[in-house]
């Protein structure tokens, strides 16, 4: 254990009420202790075994990476627990893998059927965010209590299906309303044993963080084109005053000008787009838990969406220049600044709680939706 | 024989999470949790469940009462589990996670196994796909290319209908033999090419289009019949099918490996698909330009018919400059000599 994490528990310790002391009030930070180097070799071996064994293993892979994740997560000196099992995985993730191969071909073969086969997904999504759920709560357990998903299809399908009808009536501009009612739904049906989550937030104000979004993306749209027109024209103006016949082979050269055009996009486009993701997520996250109270405990998530913006550009460019090697370092970058933003406060203890009871829960929603690329997380 | 020494960890009643401090000791068949001012809790080794290790993170035992343990002291816990006859936790995979030969061995089979997957199972697993498709599927694509096409890239040809019987005859001629028991059928069409220039194609049912400019470039009926020899090796081993499904493979694996990685910029995702691709239809023409010179080869047609309309070609995309941006044949001076090496 290193020094600093003495000096989180001594200041933990300082903090904490004195005997018969009730109405002071305790606060408590996330602690990630994740290290790259550790996680990087659990990496390494989890993508081996997992090629060698033609995917089976990549269920295990999830689980170990899961455990260490959740594993490196304390709060007052415990850590978060992941407990799911990889045989419930990889059931899921054969029946995940079979409908993505069969939509993949669909989509190269049969183009005008693939939107087709979108409609006919659509009334099963309901169903699968709710399993999806409450498979990650039910196996995301702290101090011998696990979390406990008791939504419904029935209640899922009101925002997961029925409202995205009137997405069609509105022209898109109940969009931020059905995601404020998607993530109450993901709190408040949310209880850690027999205790709820309560998030009292407003939609007025999922309408701001929106609205705002629109008007930064406008602007850095018009940013990028204006520069990348720019930089472009240079280039070829430059060139082509420079060395008349370096002109004719650039054009020639078909590969170099064919791999020019994503990478000039991607130069121009990719810190625009992340910078909207970190903002979305960032404010997002932050309002769900500052407006989230679980009995006598209130949170505060204190990232910043700049911060959150750094981290995803210098990890995404560590990322690809080493052909994925920095992968682990950036995924526990991000978490451990994701983490270590959460604070809990509270004028009890965390020693009250007590478990509800227990069920075993399949994981094919989870990996269905994982496999479509389906946003379930906050 | 109980262990001389105690570990320290936290304690979780049933069902609660109320924690209390805890020393835990083993002996060969029993578990002990010593709480302050209570009695101590015994349970069988064989009825714990104990989670394996990773990393550093904290062991947790489940009790069999529903009571749990959680201890931050790894090193101690796995000496003093290694002193049981039965060893209760497994290390095995904990073992490779810490061990630098075998995260070496890891990275190197990943390597080699991407490798092998691009260069061989791909081409090979999308070959034996193709030829089980059906041919409905062969001539829907080509229906769908053709109307593509028809939408803007090309016009309708130019060339005087005599010219087109001319070239319709030949072509007939020396697709008579290649098709016999087999589920494509070859047939000519006319188009002006435009933006293509002089182009020629082999769709997957045995279409294959030439364009006007093509035509104009043709000085001699072998040169045109060294071309048509070349789509139509493209018809015969497939790689319209082929193409795509290698393709959908490579855009799967790579959705696969890279997903949680590169998940928010699928740009960069598919300058890698766009690069295997690129070296996929290079593999193509080679084995079409093969296919073209034995049918010259076994038909008597000297190959140097094929290498001067490649030369004109060539020297016409030069002047016009109307080059081909994604094309992706290999260079001319390449295919010339593979041509030169296949008469030897």
């Amino acid at each position: 254990m290193s020094s600093e994490t003495t000096i989180t528990e001594e200041t933990d310790s300082l903090n904490s009420p004195l005997p018969g002391d009730e109405s002071e009030k305790v606060s408590y930070n996330i602690e990630f202790r994740g290290n790259a180097i550790e996680y990087f070799k659990i990496w390494i071996v989890n993508t081996g075994l997992s090629i060698i064994t033609l995917g089976i293993y990549s269920a295990w892979a999830k689980v170990r990476t899961n455990r260490y994740i959740y594993g490196s997560t304390f709060l007052d000196s415990s850590s978060f627990q992941y407990t799911a099992s990889p045989l419930g995985i990889l059931k899921g993730r054969l029946i995940a893998g079979a409908f993505f191969a069969v939509y993949m071909l669909f989509t190269r073969f049969f183009p005008e059927i693939a939107p087709l086969f979108f409609l006919l997904a659509m009334p099963f999504i309901p169903w699968m965010v709710v399993k999806s759920l409450r498979f990650r709560s039910r196996y995301s357990r702290y101090r011998n209590i696990s979390l406990d998903f008791t939504g419904t299809v029935t209640e899922a399908r009101k925002y997961w299906f029925w409202m995205y009808f009137l997405v069609i009536v509105t022209f898109g501009f109940i969009i931020p309303y059905i995601d404020f009612r998607q993530k109450e739904f993901m709190f408040n049906r949310n209880n850690y044993g027999q205790t709820p989550f309560n998030f009292s937030g407003k939609w007025e104000n999922f309408f701001v963080i929106y609205i705002l979004g629109g008007l930064i993306t406008f602007g850095l749209v018009i940013a990028a084109l204006l520069l990348g027109g720019g930089i472009i024209a240079a280039a070829v103006a430059a060139i082509a005053v420079m060395t008349p016949d370096a002109m004719g082979t650039l054009l020639e050269d078909e590969a170099i000008l064919a791999a020019l055009i994503p990478i000039a996009m991607m130069f121009l486009y990719l810190p625009a787009v992340m910078f909207m993701t970190a903002y979305k997520r960032t404010s997002v996250f932050n309002y769900l838990f500052n407006n989230t109270t679980l009995g006598s405990i209130s949170f505060t998530s204190t990232q910043k969406i700049l911060t959150v913006f750094w981290i995803y550009l210098s990890n995404f460019f560590a990322i690809v220049f080493t052909l994925g090697i920095l992968y682990p370092w950036a995924l526990m970058r991000l978490v451990r600044y994701r983490m270590e933003n959460i604070s809990l406060e509270t004028d009890g203890d965390l020693d009250s709680f007590l478990a509800s009871e227990n069920q075993n829960v399949s994981a094919t929603g989870e990996e269905i939706g994982e496999a479509f690329d389906f946003d379930i997380s906050i | 024989m109980i262990s001389a020494y105690k570990i320290t960890g936290n304690f979780f009643p049933p069902g609660q999470s109320l924690k209390h401090d805890a020393e835990i000791s083993v002996d060969p068949k029993l578990f002990t949790v010593h709480l302050y001012n209570e009695e101590p809790r015994r349970y069988l080794i064989e009825e714990l469940t104990i989670s394996d290790r990773i990393g550093d993170t904290p062991c947790i035992i489940s009790l069999p009462d529903g009571g749990l343990v959680e201890i931050f002291d790894n090193e101690s816990l796995d000496a003093l589990f290694h002193t049981l006859p039965q060893k209760p936790r497994s290390r095995f995979i904990h073992t490779l996670e810490t061990r630098w030969q075998w995260i070496g061995a890891a990275l190197a089979a990943i390597v080699v196994s991407l490798v092998l997957l691009f260069t061989f199972g791909l081409p090979m697993l999308s070959q034996s796909i193709a030829s089980q498709i059906p041919p409905v599927v062969s001539e829907k694509m080509t229906v769908k290319v053709i109307a593509m096409l028809d939408s803007g890239m090309v016009t309708p040809s130019g060339l005087k209908e005599r010219t087109k019987r001319k070239y319709q005859r030949y072509f007939k001629r020396m697709t008579r033999r290649m098709a016999q028991g087999k589920d494509y059928n070859f047939r000519l069409l006319f188009r002006k090419g435009n933006a293509i220039g002089a182009n020629a194609l082999a769709l997957p049912d045995g279409t294959i289009i030439v364009t006007d400019e093509l035509i104009r470039l043709v000085s001699h009926r072998n040169e045109f019949i060294g071309v048509m020899a070349h789509e139509a090796g493209h018809v015969v081993h497939r790689h319209g099918l082929r193409m795509t499904l290698q393709s959908s493979l490579t855009g799967l694996v790579l959705v696969y490996l890279g997903g949680d990685i590169l998940n928010s910029a699928s740009i960069i995702a598919a300058l890698p698909g766009i690069l295997i691709e690129s070296g996929y239809s290079r593999d193509f023409e080679r084995e079409a330009d093969k296919f073209s010179f034995t049918y010259m080869k076994e038909n008597n047609i000297p190959s140097e018919y094929f290498a001067t309309l490649l030369k004109k070609l060539e020297s016409q995309q030069k002047t016009s400059g109307k080059s081909n941006l994604f094309s992706t044949h290999p260079a001319t001076s390449e295919r010339l000599q593979l041509l030169k090496s296949y008469e030897k």
